[in-house]
């Protein structure tokens, strides 16, 4: 009796069944047309070591920082678009010509970039290259980047190489607006004009970065960064003060060269059914004298399976260039010279709270929510600088329905 | 020399890390594809690592940027 009920219904089934998509001989499948992310980020510091009026005095800073990012995803190439404004407040820097114009001088950075990346072949290779710049009133930058990244068919190693070249230039007094006015001259302090100090306004960033990515096993992901970076040129900052014993005072001096060599080591862990674990070491050593130690801990808890929290913190530490001293204490005849505390040997911490949440739900016909980031980080360093920074990342996509072929 | 001095306790650790892989078929991804795994960061991330590359003398490895702006303020 059972079974002829069993074969009724097995029956009924059959008739009723349609085949499964994968069998027509086309299928529709959605792919990413662009994806867009609006950034927000601001940063807010304070401190008594400001390196303008040569390592004493405020260091107040606020800085807000819209910006974008545009990708145009098609299926072998990526191009992407990127840009913001960066408007700096800072106290110190009214202190360049001592002229208390306001609580604070405001300046901005422009920054735009552009990317384009090529798969090559049917093969997980891509190849990329990208320019841009960066425009300060007294910096501007333009970078040349080219890029590398293979993955092996079996998905578990991954290896990337990029490099890049940056053309500074260091020059105050360029403007844009209704017409655009050339770069004038270094900026010294005030009372520091009398002469020229450096003898180029120019500096050159030649960057090699590289990465091993490494899937040990199905919940455990570790890479490995090493990088390299020369510096040529202007390695100083025109108005930054420095005071020495004899109660003299000069601008800051660098040599003009510098070689950097940062290495790091990430790991990423699923623990569990809702937890990630995101630790990394960071090392630096420079020729000027800065060898570093960074470690970062971060746990991402998947408090839904839409929201997920990450408490954060990183502990840093750093040795002191060898041309740093501070406020008053350069021997005169010194040939090199900072008292920017950025140079100096210092502890410091950081800690906060990052919050992600990922609908991934349609707003409209093609267009896709996609997820809201925000993270907050208290920033404090042994010399007494604190700081604060906010940033906040909405991001949605625009789909284009295309027909694939079999196989595809 | 402080260079390779980190570098060869890092070499010695791949060394000792990668027999220890397993292979990890596409099936079993589903932790790996998780966006929290993936080693890329977001522009809030990036950001964060700009400032770290101005407050302090060094810069993280791997992040995006190293120079091409002043943040001399």
């Amino acid at each position: 009796m059972k079974r002829r009920y069993l074969v009724i219904g097995m029956l009924a089934m059959a008739l009723k069944g349609k085949p499964q998509a994968s069998d027509q001989p086309f299928q529709k499948r959605e792919i990413p047309k662009t994806d867009i992310e609006v950034l927000f980020s601001f940063y807010n510091q304070d401190g008594d070591h400001s390196a303008v009026t040569g390592g004493t005095g405020t260091e107040k800073l606020n800085v807000y920082a819209p910006g974008f990012n545009l990708d145009f995803q098609k299926i072998k190439s990526k191009i992407g678009f990127s840009g913001g404004v960066d408007i700096i407040s800072s106290a110190s820097t009214d202190k360049i010509d001592f002229v208390e114009s306001s609580a604070s001088l405001v300046d901005h950075r422009v920054h735009a970039d552009f990317d384009y990346a090529h798969q090559i072949g049917n093969k997980d290779m891509v190849a990329g290259v990208g320019t841009g710049m960066s425009f300060e009133s007294d910096y501007f930058s333009i970078p040349v980047r080219a890029s590398f990244n293979y993955t092996t068919p079996s998905k578990m190693q991954q290896v990337s190489a990029a490099a890049s070249v940056y053309f500074d230039d260091l020059r105050w007094g360029r403007r844009v607006g209704p017409g655009i006015t050339p770069p004038e001259t270094l900026i010294y302090p005030s009372e520091l004009r009398y002469k020229e100090w450096y003898n180029t306004h120019n500096r050159y960033t030649y960057n090699l970065k590289t990465g091993f990515e490494q899937v040990i096993n199905k919940r455990l992901v570790a890479a490995i960064y090493p990088e390299l970076i020369i510096q040529r040129g202007l390695l100083a900052t025109p108005f930054h003060r420095v005071y020495f014993t004899n109660d003299s005072v000069r601008v800051e001096n660098f040599p003009d060269k510098k070689t950097r060599f940062p290495i790091g080591a990430k790991a990423r862990y699923f623990a569990g059914n809702k937890m990630v674990i995101k630790g990394g070491y960071n090392f630096y050593s420079d020729d000027f004298g800065i060898t570093a130690h960074g470690i970062d801990l971060e746990i991402a808890v998947k408090v839904s399976p839409l929201v997920t929290l990450s408490p954060f913190v990183r502990g840093y530490s750093q040795t002191a260039s060898r041309f740093f001293k501070p406020y008053g204490q350069h021997d005169p005849s010194s040939r090199y010279y900072t008292s920017d505390y950025d140079n100096s040997a210092f502890r410091s911490v950081k800690a906060g709270l990052g919050f992600r949440w990922a609908p991934f739900g349609y707003f409209s016909k093609n267009g896709i929510f996609n997820e809201v980031n925000i993270r907050y980080a208290a920033f404090f360093r042994s010399d007494g600088l604190s700081a604060h920074m906010v940033s906040a990342a909405f991001s949605l996509s625009r789909l284009k329905k295309t027909d694939t072929t079999p196989g595809q | 020399m402080k260079f390779r001095r980190i570098l060869l306790p890092l070499i010695f650790l791949c060394v000792l890390v990668l027999p220890g892989c397993s292979a990890v078929k596409p099936w079993q991804r589903v932790y790996l594809n998780d966006p929290e795994m993936q080693m890329s960061s977001w522009s809030g991330i990036t950001f964060e690592d700009y400032v770290h590359s101005i407050r302090t003398g060094s810069v993280v490895s791997g992040s995006k940027k190293s120079s091409g702006g002043c943040g001399c303020n």
